[in-house]
């Protein structure tokens, strides 16, 4: 079990960071061509999981523990939840776009 | 049961769900052809939930047992559906931004190839006998 400050911190590299390095390593080159693609789905995920955030603090849905957390708080809300929310939306974007390379491969071979 | 516990999945379809209705009505002619995609990562993503269990069991958040129906599925059962909301939204997104960076490639390697002719034509002038 991590220490208490940095629990969050190890959470979002283990699940998040780690294997977005792989996929970017795997395919870099696909990925860097569709870079706008990657842009879009951080900013859009940022507009409506920092907006989800706050609504989720006012309503008390979920919450951080007081030592959750290394990184300062701004508005009550831990700065690793950035973090988590660029990387998620970076492992999504990346396995998204794979998983259309290879239908498109797929349809490719059919015909 | 009480309404308050109500307030997770309320939320999940308040952000995430009325982002894909209005995405997908949006780019509804791209969109449908990556139908099977789009499900097959977010039936990819689906056992990645559980992967919650570890951010509650380090403290990393908590959830509020009383605006959630505290059912656990080693997560909370209301995270499946916010997993599902949340890849689909974000696979949305990707795929469509991708189908439109290959349009535009292919809208540039289509004027790359129109070049050479065009120099042509200004070497040799455009006149009528040419044209014949």
């Amino acid at each position: 079990m991590p220490r208490p400050h940095t629990a969050y911190l190890i959470w979002v590299f283990i699940f998040l960071v780690i294997p977005g390095a792989i996929l970017w390593f795997a395919a870099w080159q696909t990925f860097w061509k569709y870079r706008k693609a990657f842009t879009q789905c951080i900013l859009i995920a940022l507009i409506i999981g920092l907006a989800w955030d706050f609504f989720a603090i006012k309503t008390e849905i979920w919450g951080w523990p007081e030592q959750c957390c290394a990184l300062p708080r701004v508005y009550g809300l831990p700065l690793e939840e950035v973090l988590f929310i660029v990387f998620t939306a970076n492992v999504i974007c990346a396995t998204s776009l794979i998983a259309r390379e290879i239908y498109l491969n797929h349809r490719k071979q059919l015909r | 049961m009480k309404l308050g516990q109500l307030t997770y999945i309320f939320s999940i379809f308040l952000f995430s769900g009325t982002f894909v209705l209005a995405k997908w009505h949006k780019d509804k002619k791209i969109l449908k052809k990556y139908e099977l995609v789009i499900l097959l990562v977010i039936l990819f993503f689906l056992p990645f939930t559980a992967f919650d269990y570890f951010a509650l069991k380090w403290g990393a958040w908590f959830y509020n047992p009383q605006r959630t129906l505290d059912i656990k599925l080693s997560a909370e059962i209301e995270t499946y559906l916010f997993a599902v909301g949340v890849t689909c939204s974000m696979a949305i997104v990707a795929i469509a931004s991708a189908v439109r960076v290959d349009r535009s490639l292919k809208v540039k390697k289509k004027q790359i190839r129109m070049k050479p002719k065009l120099k042509l034509r200004r070497a040799f002038g455009d006149s009528g006998a040419t044209r014949r």
